[in-house]
């Protein structure tokens, strides 16, 4: 993602913080986000205002698609 | 003009599109269950109004682009035992929602995280909020193009306005 893409999506989440609910998925624990933009810092303000007020369920086991796939 | 054409032209002219096509029936109903006015003035409002709740809600679930329909009802808890049923039903209350709190659900992929929250979604509009579902790669892109036509204002408004809850969906390539 590029500086402009960082900076649009900050945008948006700050639009939305504290106004409307997000629902977000990820595979990726938040220390390891930064790969998702240009460097860390940017990373940051986001991901602040995502986990401020917000309920984190930590999934874990094994993928049903490769569950599936060993049981057949 | 015979009085049922009658009724059935003011039905239009006042939108009530549905009892226009019920209208034979629900009087069928009134005639052999010998409604009263009132029971009879109930029915009729009443189908009016679910046929329309019906519609915005289907209508609702079609804008929230899900790229699924993934139900909770065929969530499988004895596979996925890091969340409970308990869990998963005190949301379900949408208190998160009406206190614009997020949620978030981390995991390495196929352990349902995606099932859980289009399920969750789902019924969010069952219960009349308006949910979007976004992939994170292509909002960025839909943010880079509003951005070049020089509509990021517009667009980001869009978003916040015509929503309740955004279902972002955040994975990447390891």
């Amino acid at each position: 993602m590029n500086k402009q893409g960082n900076y649009n999506l900050f945008q948006l989440i700050n639009a939305l913080y504290e106004y409307r609910s997000i629902i977000l998925t990820t595979n990726k624990d938040f220390t390891a986000w930064g790969e998702f933009f240009v460097d860390e810092n940017v990373a940051v303000p986001i991901i602040d205002r995502l986990i401020h007020h917000s309920k984190i369920f930590m999934l874990g086991g094994e993928s049903y698609r490769l569950k599936q796939k060993t049981n057949t | 003009m015979c009085l049922i054409e009658q009724v059935n032209r003011q039905c239009q002219h006042l939108k009530l599109s549905s009892l226009t096509t019920a209208l034979p029936e629900l009087l069928q109903q009134a005639e052999t269950n010998e409604l009263s006015y009132l029971q009879y003035t109930d029915l009729l409002l009443g189908h009016e109004v679910k046929t329309r709740n019906d519609k915005r809600l289907s209508a609702n679930r079609r804008k929230a682009g899900f790229p699924i329909e993934k139900h909770l009802e065929s969530f499988d808890y004895r596979h996925q035992t890091t969340i409970t049923k308990r869990q998963v039903n005190q949301l379900l209350d949408f208190d998160f929602i009406d206190n614009r709190h997020n949620l978030i659900f981390i995991g390495p992929p196929g352990v349902g995280k995606t099932h859980l929250s289009i399920g969750i979604g789902l019924k969010a509009i069952d219960a009349g909020y308006k949910v979007l579902f976004v992939n994170a790669l292509s909002l960025v892109e839909t943010l880079e193009v509003a951005e070049l036509k020089g509509e990021l204002k517009r667009k980001s408004a869009a978003f916040v306005n015509l929503i309740c809850s955004l279902l972002m969906n955040w994975a990447t390539c390891p």
